[in-house]
């Protein structure tokens, strides 16, 4: 495992010599020189990997907070139970839909029925789609925008 | 007779009693119940135990966009009527009838020398959906400076916010210096939020701006829903976590991305990407049964 000093040295066979340069000695006393601000930077960096503390510090709550932390939690593990069975009802809803629709359209025209299974291949979302956000660009839409000829 | 869980089954009777009052039916050594393993026996969930870990701490706009939109989507797309079970190439049994078989391995499956999946029927319970995000970085000049892996394990830290596990070199080919045991870089898997995460921050800022990437290859993938694709050394500077510090970062490494989906063929693992601004070139190939 790799301990901070460590990561330090990797960092500092990559980094420019100047950075490098910036870095003091590391010394066991407490440092009375402030670091360069490049070096606190890798420091955070690598500590971050490093396996200085193996086990997190457990929260400490009296047991009262303890009761209504594990209140809340069933709560909102019921919540989320209700939530998931809502939505595979509606999935389940919509499956079995399309599966009428189809032995209906196979009854009435067969050459439709045909046409509406077939395997689509290539099959793609708009690359136009996005991933809603709370927090669109100023002009969200570009509506003149078309796409290049190739 | 009654026999003691541990001792019934040198006795040639069943392990477990049958006969109320049942007892003994979860094996534990009595050492477990010592007072100093209490805190052992505290579940992962609960805030007591140390493994505690909050979940769903923020909103996932990945998470909602799949359950809102596409879901129900790839449900329609991946939907075909009067589905059957399509049994993959499995190894063929001997038939048994020369005593010489009777150690012989089986044959080797029907156009191939390795099984194939089954394709199970498609249902709402089976939509695609992306599982994992595999981040591989190996650094081959790590060969002559052992530091360079360490570097690229803090870089995979940085670009997605958790901790990466080493990699290690597992062959020995003298004429690359490379032995055994030799620190080669670094992997992560991706799931949950951080993978959602990553891949916002792929598909809106990085890839967009990269000079090389023009779209994941449509022939890439392993039969199995797995699409896999690579991003350059160059493209890794535009994460944001790299470029706000791009002073400490002189050199970047090309990292290897695997994106597991639960989809059971390959061309609906594409389909589903794309639904997450994933674009996709080339010439598509088809499996044979799907």
């Amino acid at each position: 495992m790799m301990n901070w000093k460590q990561g330090l040295r990797a960092f500092q066979a990559v980094v420019r010599p100047h950075i490098s340069a910036a870095q003091p000695t590391l010394v066991r006393a407490k440092r009375t020189t402030k670091l360069a601000p490049g070096a606190s930077r890798v420091i955070n960096m690598v500590s971050v990997i490093s396996a200085r503390k193996k086990q997190p510090r457990r929260l400490k709550m009296c047991k009262e907070d303890q009761v209504r932390h594990q209140m809340i939690m069933a709560a909102w593990k019921l919540h989320l139970r209700d939530e998931k069975a809502e939505r595979t009802n509606k999935l389940k809803a919509q499956y079995e839909k399309i599966t009428e629709a189809c032995d209906e359209l196979q009854k009435l025209d067969p050459a439709l029925y045909e046409a509406a299974t077939a395997r689509e291949k290539g099959k793609r979302f708009s690359p136009e789609m996005r991933i809603p956000t709370d927090t669109p660009p100023r002009q969200p839409w570009q509506f003149d925008w078309s796409p290049p000829d190739k | 007779m009654r026999a003691f869980s541990t001792s019934a089954r040198a006795a040639g009777k069943t392990a477990v009693s049958i006969v109320p009052p049942v007892h003994h039916t979860v094996k534990f050594r009595k050492s477990q119940l010592m007072d100093k393993y209490a805190s052992l026996q505290i579940p992962r969930s609960s805030v007591t135990s140390p493994k505690y870990r909050p979940q769903r701490t923020c909103q996932d706009r990945v998470r909602e966009h799949h359950i809102n939109t596409v879901e129900s989507d790839m449900m329609l797309i991946t939907y075909a009527h009067n589905q059957q079970v399509l049994v993959g190439n499995k190894p063929r049994p001997r038939k048994g009838d020369s005593p010489y078989q009777l150690y012989q391995p089986q044959r080797v499956p029907y156009g191939g020398t390795q099984a194939t999946k089954d394709i199970k029927v498609r249902s709402w319970r089976n939509v695609p959906m992306l599982e994992a995000i595999t981040i591989n970085c190996f650094v081959k000049p790590a060969t002559m400076n052992h530091d360079l892996a360490a570097a690229a394990k803090v870089m995979l830290q940085q670009i997605t916010g958790e901790k990466p596990t080493s990699v290690y070199a597992r062959t020995n080919v003298p004429s690359w210096t490379l032995r055994p045991g030799m620190p080669m870089g670094a992997k992560i898997k991706l799931t949950g939020q951080p993978m959602n995460q990553f891949l916002t921050t792929l598909t809106e800022i990085v890839l967009p701006r990269s000079k090389t990437f023009t779209g994941v290859s449509n022939s890439t993938g392993d039969q199995n829903g797995n699409i896999t694709f690579s991003l350059t050394a160059d493209d890794i500077r535009h994460f944001p976590e790299i470029e706000g510090n791009l002073e400490l970062w002189p050199q970047t490494f090309a990292i290897d991305l695997c994106f597991h989906t639960s989809a059971q063929v390959d061309p609906e693992a594409r389909t589903l990407l794309s639904a997450y601004g994933l674009p996709f070139v080339g010439k598509e190939r088809y499996p044979a049964r799907w």
